[in-house]
């Protein structure tokens, strides 16, 4: 990786294309799950490329430039909804729900792509803001070490695993259950009765 | 990584209540992929960023440096809760390099207006570089600019001072 980015500091196209080809997707999922719209994801993840480009010759660290990048990110996305006055919101996972196929019911969700996906969001949009950050996160970087993703959560990397466990855990527990109100605050023992439950819901399917 | 993937290529669907916490992360990530993917106008640009900075590289042989942001009253706010709004819609950026200093004051609200003041005073050329390359060059003999209808988005400030074997002063690129 850092030479990579010493390639790219000396002018190659070919190895910044290879630096966003790699980690163009964490940029961008980091400012989403930050609820930000299109408009101001793109600009957040511009900033963030051209502060790159402008420092590539005098990164101290190069090698852990995804790192860099998506603490950037995030320090961005939380001026940016500072400067907004407003709290971190589910904007993404509300413009997701409009765009995605109309309600149906709980079997044709099963089926089709397209309600599998709505499901999802609203799961997801149901998750403490640091699970969606993290979900986001992992999802575009999912064969790495944790370093990024513990770096821009200000949190140690021996905690990102367990985190990670806990934050799936309560996504299933929102899929199981999409209309329990305390799905994004239910612990362990929530969902060991959501589990219970579960096996009472599916019975019932099969019976109809 | 494009997320152009289709409907087709998602992995089999298993009933919800079966998934395990990693099936679910999965199911998870290809909804992901698909249905929000980086923007391809956003990869666009990106990638012509190494183009359009060459292009518009106007330090005429001298040495570029970038003037760093040291201050920010947003980030300020932060540790202040409450503060930002004795300062309404103004945000104070300070960026240092050599013992020069850029001050800037931009006002928000719609299109966004713009002070700023070379520090020591002196003569300046200035160019306003948005994502798509230099959109103003001004100049002034204090070093002072006042730029009105700034569009929101990524910015930084390129300053040639006339002094002799000056370097030229780019700014830490900022989100306006």
């Amino acid at each position: 990786m850092a030479a990579l980015v010493r390639a790219a500091s000396r002018g190659s196209d070919e190895a910044w294309n290879l630096l966003f080809a790699r980690f163009g997707d964490l940029v961008w999922g980091v400012a989403r799950a930050h609820g930000l719209s299109h408009c101001d994801a793109s600009d957040v993840a511009q900033t963030v490329w051209l502060r790159l480009y402008q420092r590539l010759g005098r990164l101290t660290q190069p090698e852990r430039v995804g790192a860099w990048l998506s603490t950037t990110t995030r320090r961005e996305c939380l001026r940016l909804l500072r400067e907004q006055q407003r709290q971190v919101p589910s904007a993404l996972v509300e413009q997701l729900a409009r765009e995605m196929a109309p309600a149906v019911d709980e079997i044709e969700l099963a089926d089709d792509p397209r309600a599998d996906s709505r499901r999802f969001w609203a799961a997801y949009a149901r998750l403490p803001a640091h699970c969606q950050l993290i979900l986001r996160m992992l999802v575009a970087e999912p064969g790495s070490s944790y370093q990024a993703v513990s770096e821009a959560m200000d949190m140690p990397p021996g905690s990102v695993g367990p985190t990670r466990a806990r934050c799936l855990e309560r996504l299933r527990a929102n899929l199981l259950y999409p209309d329990s109100s305390d799905g994004e605050n239910g612990g362990e023992q929530a969902t060991r009765q959501r589990a219970l439950g579960s096996g009472r819901r599916r019975a019932a399917e099969e019976v109809s | 990584m494009t997320g152009e993937a289709s409907e087709q290529d998602v992995a089999p669907i298993i009933p919800i209540s079966a998934l395990t916490r990693e099936a679910a992360f999965r199911r998870f990530s290809e909804i992901v992929r698909r249905s929000d993917p980086v923007p391809a106008e956003l990869r666009e640009a990106i990638s012509k960023i190494p183009a359009r900075h060459r292009a518009g590289s106007t330090s005429g042989g001298r040495e570029e440096r970038e003037a760093e942001l040291v201050y920010d009253s947003d980030e300020d706010g932060e540790a202040l809760v409450g503060v930002r709004s004795i300062s309404g819609g103004t945000r104070r950026l300070s960026f240092e390099s050599d013992g020069i200093a850029i001050e800037v004051e931009i006002t928000s609200g719609g299109k966004r207006s713009l002070v700023c003041q070379v520090v020591p005073a002196q003569p300046a050329v200035l160019e306003v570089r948005a994502a798509a390359g230099v959109s103003r060059r001004l100049e002034d003999v204090k070093g002072t600019f006042h730029l009105t209808g700034l569009r929101s988005g990524p910015l930084s400030l390129r300053c040639r001072l006339e002094a002799s074997g000056a370097p030229v002063l780019s700014t830490t690129w900022v989100r306006i």
